[in-house]
């Protein structure tokens, strides 16, 4: 079953390279947003039901954006892909209810390894 | 074996160069060590051996805060890591932290400093993108120290001298004016008071003919002397023209000003002085003026006091005027 | 000479963008790691702006007209080949020195020079480590000189000496505030004209890699 799975960084490049990264012949259905608004938009409309989500982005945050998944009750599962790296951050990522975190560049190996270690990869 | 036989780069033999290097790093004339992650020494050239009177096998495989406990260690390690964690470089200047090391500087005759003035440098030691070392350098700045502690002395000295009459010794014309312009200014919208006097040597010219103008400075001098053996806390003195002096005098209503004024008359007038075996009297007139809000600019202030000067002059002489509103 | 506009591309923008928030990331986790603080990192501002504007530019990013202290650090790099040199500036607003001191493991009396040494410190340690990370990124060598204050508790048209001779300069934004510490602080990475083309060469290279 398709998958609908939004990507949401301020950065075209960086979104390019996530979806450049996505396993070959995923079966997914790609929704991109360029802020965390966008991307909250985007949920409430079903089209995260997988999220690849940046932390530092304008208008609202990957902070934020977790906070507002949780409050509004959504079922998405969130991997964060980001270039803040420090030591807290993905404490507080997956205290907010992130599955894991990617850093920074992102690759198609590092991407495949998140994925198989939830079993989200068929 | 002699260092200056090592001191050859030879770059067919590379492994000659190693001693060639660590003799050149006695020979430069700044500190360079290096410490481990454990903050140990693991050099420690011969600048330092100089100058902390330690022989590299005194020190290596100890650490430095062993030897010199005047080091912050808390302050130095966050410093040292910062270069370690970041790997780049990490600096102290001497115009922050005169020095880290308390070594003795080599301006012992010509030069007031306790110790040596130091740059620093901490270099971190890459190695596969991992620093396990840093290298600390250490740099004599004492020159510079000196230098800019005398070119503040010297701006003092220039700021001192511009503001002050070479003959008197009081403030000159344009510092005086630029105190009262402030004074002025605070007295402007305010409920504080203040006067000021002017004054100017009675018959000035005859002292001049009569004994010389070698003379008149001196008389000049001897005024300012005893105008300002009266000044006391906030008041301050100044000359205003060729005999022509100002006191001011903030916080002090006309009442006290007249009073004041009237002493240093009578003070001079009964103070004379002996010029080349000529025994000299001076006297003044006097004009007193108190700030009142009906005051533009202070130069209104400064004619107020000069018209009661006036007064004082055309009226005999030798004695005090008050400005009011009606002269 | 004639100067063409040295303006960047949305591609050549958005590219450098992402590459400077990677570097901001490494530096934050490093500051992070040494202080002992979490960092809040902000979205990098990237403009090109003319010498004429380069003052109300400043004004702007910084986002007010107060008294600010400021640290400068040179830098200097090869790009294709190329000498690139230059200058970043941290501008502190409003710094609480109890609080820097206490990151910085300072224990003496916080006299003039203490704050000074605490500014250039909080400097080299922020500046280049940011550049350091965008050197790795753009996979090009950095360089740094000492840092040097700029001024303390002055306006930022104070900062900038008049009459320079590039015509156009790059800025480079990012600020940087500690959770539960009152510390704010922005980094300005300034470089000009010829610097400028340097670096679009290999941010295109970077594009056409990718």
């Amino acid at each position: 079953m398709t998958i609908p799975l939004l990507i949401c960084d301020d950065s075209a490049m960086a979104r390019k390279q996530v979806f450049r990264s996505l396993p070959q012949g995923w079966d997914v259905a790609i929704t991109y947003a360029k802020n965390g608004l966008e991307g909250m938009e985007a949920i409430r409309e079903g089209c995260g039901e997988m999220i690849f989500l940046d932390l530092t982005m304008p208008e609202l945050d990957g902070y934020s954006v977790l906070e507002a998944i949780r409050q509004e009750g959504h079922k998405c599962m969130v991997i964060v892909i980001s270039a803040d790296i420090q030591p807290e951050a993905l404490a507080r990522v997956t205290a907010l209810g992130a599955l894991d975190f990617i850093k920074k560049p992102i690759n198609s190996e590092k991407l495949a390894d998140v994925l198989r270690k939830y079993g989200l990869l068929a | 074996m002699s260092l200056f036989n090592a001191l050859t780069f030879n770059p067919d033999n590379i492994a000659s160069n190693a001693g060639f290097a660590k003799a050149l790093l006695n020979k430069l004339d700044f500190g360079l060590i290096i410490l481990d992650l454990e903050y140990r020494v693991v050099l420690w050239n011969q600048f330092m051996v100089l100058h902390s009177q330690l022989k590299e096998d005194d020190i290596v495989g100890q650490t430095i805060f062993a030897h010199f406990p005047e080091i912050p260690e808390k302050w130095f390690k966050k410093k040292f890591n910062s270069a370690v964690l970041l790997k780049v470089n990490a600096f102290i200047s001497w115009e922050q932290r005169t020095y880290l090391f308390r070594f003795s500087h080599n301006r012992p005759i010509t030069g007031a400093a306790e110790y040596m003035a130091q740059n620093i440098t901490f270099v971190p030691l890459k190695h596969n993108n991992s620093v396990s070392q840093v290298a600390i350098a250490i740099f004599d700045a004492t020159d510079s120290y000196f230098l800019k502690n005398e070119l503040q002395e010297a701006n003092l000295e220039l700021q001192r001298l511009s503001q002050t009459d070479g003959l008197t010794g009081l403030y000159n014309r344009s510092h005086l004016e630029y105190l009262l312009r402030a004074e002025f200014y605070k007295s402007q919208g305010n409920t504080n008071v203040a006067s000021l006097i002017m004054l100017h040597v009675d018959h000035f010219k005859n002292i001049n003919d009569a004994f010389g103008h070698l003379a008149g400075d001196a008389a000049l001098r001897h005024l300012a002397k005893l105008l300002i053996s009266c000044v006391q806390g906030s008041n301050f003195v100044g000359r205003y023209g060729g005999e022509e002096f100002v006191v001011a005098l903030p916080n002090t209503h006309l009442d006290q000003a007249l009073a004041h004024a009237e002493q240093i008359r009578i003070l001079v007038s009964n103070t004379s002085f002996v010029h080349e075996s000529n025994t000299i009297e001076l006297k003044i007139s006097l004009g007193v003026a108190m700030y009142n809000d009906q005051m533009n600019t202070y130069e209104t202030w400064l004619n107020g006091a000069d018209s009661a000067l006036y007064v004082s002059k055309s009226s005999g002489r030798n004695k005090v005027t008050c400005y009011t509103q009606s002269v | 000479m004639i100067n063409s506009n040295l303006a960047f591309s949305e591609d050549q923008r958005d590219c450098l963008q992402e590459l400077v928030n990677i570097a901001m990331g490494q530096a934050g986790d490093s500051l992070a790691r040494l202080l002992e603080v979490f960092v809040n990192l902000s979205v990098p501002r990237i403009k090109v702006v003319k010498r004429a504007a380069l003052v109300s530019s400043l004004i702007e990013l910084i986002g007010h007209q107060n008294l600010v202290s400021a640290v400068r650090q040179g830098f200097h790099s090869q790009i294709e080949h190329r000498d690139v040199r230059g200058e970043a500036i941290v501008i502190f607003s409003d710094t609480s020195f109890t609080e820097l001191a206490e990151l910085l493991a300072y224990e003496d009396e916080l006299n003039e020079k203490a704050e000074q040494e605490l500014l250039l410190d909080v400097t080299n340690v922020l500046s280049s480590a940011c550049l350091a990370g965008i050197g790795e990124q753009l996979e090009i060598d950095m360089g740094f000189s000492v840092p040097t204050l700029l001024g303390q508790q002055v306006k930022i048209d104070t900062l900038i000496e008049a009459n320079q001779a590039w015509q156009q300069a790059l800025l480079v934004e990012i600020n940087y505030s500690l959770d539960n510490r009152d510390f704010m602080c922005h980094l300005v990475i300034m470089m000009s004209d010829f610097a400028i083309k340097a670096l679009k060469l290999r941010v295109d290279q970077i594009l056409e890699d990718f």
